[in-house]
């Protein structure tokens, strides 16, 4: 896999902040509060670490499962931040996608510590965890104390830089007068990819129809799935071009990228690694009102329209398709040049 | 792939139309199983009659290139793997006629002689 031509969106100094605001500082803080629980020898065995609807625990454990609670999800998600961030590149995805991302590890160390330890540190110096009062309020405050945390992270978190366009447009294909052309290819994920997302979309639903038959809410749940199914045919695509200007249609038909010919300024094959370039797969909005379906890494269909909007399309043989549409632009400009 | 016709060449249309369909299978552009554009599609793409395209698609057929299946349309057969060898040995031959300044009607009425 060739990485992309694109450069990083960010400098080393902003790649080491990124880490520090994304991982450490989250990593740092469930870290201290673990510590502070682990050393309270005064709660009861096991302590209550679930609440029914009218607050009354109805859960017991031992105090390393709220521990493990915090550090895992914590480590999780610092390092989905880092992941997903420091390998970004510049014009990639909208300045809010890193923020969110870091602020969201932030927020969410801080919320599991204050928030957890809390309902843990309400029990200390009792005997019977059943006794255990509402957890209510320190949730609360745990809540309440993570957002100026995750607020901050949000406003520390450096800008990643932008550029214009990822790639030189492709060369013109040279074609005769009265040539006629087509260019078509179907575009998806990797089969295995696409198999593995079947099969995670059918157990859901299969889970909500018997968890709706069985409680008696019916098939109503189902909804969710149907929605979950459907959205999955938005994973296969025909791309297509020709005289007309391009057009890529999903499996069902709906959506649908059309782009007539006039309106293509120019046509380019870049090299689309999903996480650092869109901060994902699917449809995606990216800076500057870059539309990608991003199905894979790899060669990608990119078309900049008169008006300055870009499209993407992750598809085999892309340069072959950029040049065919830099070819006819070419030769409808002549002409009309001619006449 | 990538189908290019020329209503202005010599060649009928239909018969460029298949060759062009069998070297984008030559390019692994097209495999096995693969489907290609229904007849009526490629006809409006390429703004040619829609007889054209069937009686490429049935050339094809006939050379086991492909299958026509109805409801199905036009699907490559297995054979498009058979075709590998023969699309090594292509570069070579083109580069050595170049290398002699053979056009290519010239090389291909000497691949004609030879069968």
């Amino acid at each position: 896999m060739i990485p992309a031509a694109a450069p990083s969106a960010y400098t080393t100094a902003q790649r080491v902040r990124i880490v520090i605001i994304g991982a450490l500082v989250p990593l740092l803080v469930a870290g201290i509060g673990i510590a502070v629980i682990l050393s309270w020898s005064d709660l009861p065995d096991p302590i209550a670490v679930h609440w029914g609807v009218s607050n009354e625990p109805n859960g017991f454990g031992s105090v390393i499962e709220g521990i493990a609670l915090v550090a895992g999800i914590t480590v999780l998600f610092a390092l989905i931040a880092t992941i997903a961030v420091v390998p970004m590149k510049a014009g990639g995805a909208p300045n809010y996608v890193p923020r969110l991302l870091l602020a969201t590890s932030v927020w969410l160390s801080v919320f599991l510590t204050v928030g957890i330890g809390g309902t843990v540190a309400m029990q200390r110096g009792i005997m019977d965890a059943t006794a255990a009062g509402s957890p209510v309020i320190p949730m609360l405050t745990g809540f309440l104390v993570a957002l100026p945390a995750g607020v901050l992270a949000w406003l520390v978190t450096p800008r990643p830089a932008v550029i214009a366009s990822s790639s030189n447009p492709a060369p013109a294909l040279d074609l005769g007068s009265d040539e006629r052309v087509l260019w078509t290819r179907s575009a998806g994920p990797a089969p295995v990819v696409a198999i593995v997302v079947l099969a995670i979309a059918l157990v859901i639903i299969a889970a909500a129809a018997f968890a709706g038959l069985t409680d008696g809410i019916g098939l109503i749940v189902l909804i969710p799935g149907v929605i979950v199914l459907l959205s999955l045919t938005s994973l296969f695509w025909r791309v297509r071009v020709d005289a007309s200007g391009f057009v890529a249609r999903s499996l069902l038909g709906v959506p649908r990228f059309r782009y007539a010919l006039a309106e293509i300024a120019e046509a380019r094959a870049p090299i689309v690694v999903p996480l650092a370039d869109f901060a994902g797969w699917g449809i995606r909005f990216g800076s500057g009102g870059r539309v990608g379906v991003v199905l894979r890494s790899g060669a990608a269909l990119e078309i900049e329209r008169t008006d300055g909007r870009v499209f993407v399309i992750t598809v085999d043989d892309a340069s072959t398709a950029a040049a065919l549409l830099n070819g006819l632009a070419a030769r409808m400009r002549n002409l009309s040049s001619d006449r | 792939m990538l189908i290019r016709v020329d209503p202005a060449s010599s060649i009928p249309l239909f018969e460029q139309l298949a060759a062009a369909v069998r070297s984008e299978v030559l390019r692994e552009s097209i495999r096995a199983g693969e489907r290609l554009p229904a007849g009526r599609d490629l006809a409006e793409s390429l703004d040619i009659n829609v007889h054209t395209v069937l009686r490429a698609y049935q050339l094809l057929r006939d050379e086991g290139l492909i299958e026509l299946r109805r409801g199905r349309g036009a699907v490559v057969t297995d054979r498009a793997r058979d075709y590998a060898a023969l699309s090594a040995l292509l570069p070579q031959l083109v580069a050595e006629a170049k290398r002699l300044d053979l056009s290519p009607t010239a090389l291909a009425a000497l691949i004609r002689e030879a069968y």
